[in-house]
């Protein structure tokens, strides 16, 4: 990191904050510190796609509990448009992606891809364009939300670019298909480095390297000879290999056993929905995308639920927490640990729940919860 | 007092008995010359293999089971299985098999794998169920995972583009779907089992997963009375982590399949204790049913603490391949006794008893 950079994370106060850290690059590390100099009155700008079915209110509860909290947040809305932008080949105009380009921070909601041929599925199109490399995902047992894990705590960081979803299937002749898994150096360097300098900056103690590689021992060879080189570089963090049906199995047995968990991409997309599924599933779980040039897309990974929309029973927690994941990135450390102990505190509680933690709230009596909890 | 109110009262006293030794109301009927010992190839492997398969040699011994075993000597190192060891596989068409260790990375491909293509060994098979008696956090768990043996992910066909570029092939047939698909319902019709679900990732990899669902999908309308549904893989894992009841029968690709076998191994109570086995049209292997991480770690090796109920039950499978059920059952009882009383268990279930002790508790317990 620069000179400058460290110097502002001392004045700021490197608080060892839960969830995000600064990305590598540094013209991000700049753009950080001069919008933790910011101050209230002038305001970050961030992008805001509500999304689908439940989206638009969740999106509206987590603007009130921001206001509530008085956050600078100043939220440039975009919505998925209902006809193909040709320069994008999908629904999602350019002026959305410049604005993300731009901002360098958003939120997304959920968003249903519509089926058809002829354009790429929405989220495709933002992990490409925005070159998002990094899905994050911590999961912690929620405090007062029993399931039947009590100490989970980890974070799942997934390569999010190549692997098995590069999408190159063919058929060779009829009745054989062929379908290509890519692993390069450059990419699994990238999640490497990233994994490694998270686990540094939030003070995590292990990072473990998930593979297949006794039997596919070219492709997840390569991934965890990249893995080895960056935990070279990070002496005092302790750095295992695990092999994928091991690590499923420890996980269901004693999930406090992992800390942090690094994989590609089809691998990541099965154990870090295990995870979620380990601490309350996909409603209350919060994930953040990372890109390149320190750009990071905080989204809720949960679906847009269209039998529930506009009647008012979603449950906002994902979308907020990882609002809450967003404004740590920006670090807003102060605001970020309010609200998420307001969160933790209302579920904890357990007089407002929405219908799929087991209550009967409404989303807005939630919400309304949240900011009394402020 | 007559006799027969006293034969009323045993009868009555046996078929309370919780624990539930299945006594066959009509008695199952050999053909002359079935009481012939069969051969079976043993390999012991590495690792824990040796332990448990020693275990198993002497329940065996003590059954007086009609199978003798033919030893072969296998490590994980050797780059090719032996020639007579797949000989004499191919004699005695059943084999029990400890784990061989597979080198991560390095250039040897795995010998259970190869295992299976040469003996064409299409069908992998691991009953995850909750033992009584050994408590875990789901309850109602019995989940048979089908997963296909020998292409998908595992074909084994990498290079490297350019440095830096690594490519993997990932191929899915529909010759090798269908059967596999077939061996899925045709097992969930004769285990009178009500429920098949696909586990896919389809809505990615829409070719190649779409081929083995389309299999699937024709398979199943010849079998009416059997429910069919699909499931993505990754909210198949988060619903075996939140409801493992609802499934029954489960069919996958390769890797698939393997991380659902694990993960429902790990929530029933370890791989230590599920039984699993891989059949094929001529020969079938049986082997503990998820892998332990490969071998196991050295630790259990050298203070002989492996647990060994995996591989008793993997043979009781067996036995009953090969239709001797009646030593199938007795072996079956007595391992599911000892975990019920709960004294002699091993570490991974949380005792302290090594593998002899454990084999020795089940043999007092043979009938």
């Amino acid at each position: 990191m620069t000179m400058a950079a460290f110097l502002a994370r001392r004045l700021i106060g490197n608080r060892s904050s839960q969830i995000l850290g600064t990305s590598c690059s540094s013209s991000g590390a700049f753009i950080s510190v001069a919008r933790a100099f910011s101050s209230s009155t002038t305001p970050i700008k961030a992008t805001l796609f509500p999304g689908d079915g439940i989206g638009p209110e969740i999106a509206e509860s987590v603007k009130q509990v921001f206001t509530a909290a008085d956050v600078a947040i100043e939220w440039d809305e975009h919505y998925v448009s209902t006809e193909v932008d040709p320069r994008t080949n999908s629904f999602l105009t350019w002026e959305s992606l410049q604005s993300v380009l731009d901002n360098k921070v958003g939120l997304k909601g959920p968003m249903a891809t519509p089926i058809g041929k002829g354009h790429r599925s929405l989220n495709l199109t933002l992990r490409k364009e925005l070159n998002l490399y990094a899905n994050v995902r911590p999961c912690y047992s929620l405090p007062g939300y029993k399931t039947r894990y009590d100490d989970v705590d980890l974070i799942t960081i997934r390569e999010n670019t190549e692997g098995e979803y590069s999408g190159l299937e063919h058929q060779v002749v009829k009745g054989v298909v062929e379908s290509i898994k890519i692993i390069t150096r450059k990419a699994s360097m990238r999640v490497a480095e990233y994994a490694f300098l998270y686990a540094k900056t939030h003070g995590r103690k292990k990072v473990s390297a998930i593979h297949k590689a006794n039997i596919m021992q070219k492709t997840d060879g390569l991934f965890l000879q990249c893995c080895d080189e960056v935990a070279k570089k990070y002496p005092e963090i302790y750095y295992e290999k695990v092999v994928i049906d091991n690590c499923c199995m420890m996980l269901v047995k004693n999930p406090a056993l992992f800390d942090v968990l690094v994989m590609p991409n089809l691998y990541g997309d099965i154990i870090s929905d295990l995870c979620a599924g380990l601490v309350g599933g996909l409603g209350l779980t919060p994930s953040c995308n990372i890109g390149e040039d320190g750009i990071a897309l905080a989204e809720a990974v949960h679906g847009s639920a269209p039998d529930i929309a506009g009647k008012n029973l979603a449950n906002p927690t994902a979308l907020l927490l990882s609002g809450v994941m967003m404004l740590r990135h920006l670090k807003l450390n102060k605001q970020a640990e309010q609200i998420h102990s307001a969160i933790i505190n209302t579920i904890a509680e357990g007089k407002y729940r929405t219908a799929d933690l087991g209550g009967t709230s409404t989303t807005t009596d939630f919400t309304k919860a949240i900011c009394d909890h402020l | 007092m007559s006799c027969r109110s006293l034969n009323l009262l045993k009868n009555l006293a046996r078929n309370a008995n919780g624990s539930g030794i299945q006594t066959r109301s009509v008695t199952y009927m050999p053909r002359p010359g079935d009481g012939a010992p069969r051969a079976v190839t043993l390999i012991p492997g590495d690792g824990i293999g040796p332990l448990v398969t020693n275990a198993v040699e002497q329940v065996m011994e003590a059954m007086h089971a009609p199978i003798f075993f033919e030893k072969y000597d296998v490590h994980g190192e050797m780059s090719r299985m032996p020639p007579e060891v797949m000989e004499s596989i191919r004699k005695n068409k059943v084999c029990l098999k400890g784990g061989l260790k597979t080198p991560v990375g390095g250039g040897v491909s795995s010998l259970n794998v190869q295992l299976r293509k040469e003996l064409d060994l299409f069908a992998s098979l691991v009953n995850c169920f909750n033992l009584p008696g050994l408590p875990t956090r789901h309850e109602n768990v019995d989940i048979v995972v089908i997963r296909e043996n020998t292409e998908g992910e595992y074909a084994g066909l990498e290079h490297e583009v350019v440095p830096g570029v690594v490519e993997s092939l990932k191929v899915i047939t529909k010759f090798c779907s269908e059967r596999i698909a077939k061996y899925a319902f045709e097992y969930a019709y004769l285990n009178n089992r009500k429920k098949v679900t696909a586990v896919h990732k389809a809505n990615i990899m829409k070719l190649a997963d779409g081929l083995f669902l389309e299999s699937c999908r024709e398979v199943a309308k010849k079998y009416p009375s059997i429910t069919y549904n699909e499931i993505i893989v990754d909210n198949c894992c988060m619903q075996l982590v939140a409801k493992p009841e609802q499934f029954d029968v489960m069919v996958t690709p390769n890797l698939y399949g393997n991380l659902v076998a694990n993960t429902a191994a790990g929530i029933a109570g370890g791989t230590g204790v599920m039984p699993g086995g891989n059949v094929g049209a001529d020969h079938a292997v049986f082997e503990q049913g998820a892998s332990a991480g490969n071998v196991g770690k050295d630790k259990i090796v050298l203070e002989n603490k492996a647990n060994p109920v995996a591989l008793l039950l993997s043979s009781a499978m067996m036995l009953r391949h090969l239709q001797f059920p009646s030593f199938a059952d007795r072996l079956e009882t007595a391992v599911k006794k000892v975990i019920a009383e709960g004294k002699c268990r091993t570490k991974d279930l949380g005792g302290t008893s090594t593998t002899q002790q454990v084999v020795d508790a089940v043999i007092a317990k043979l009938d």
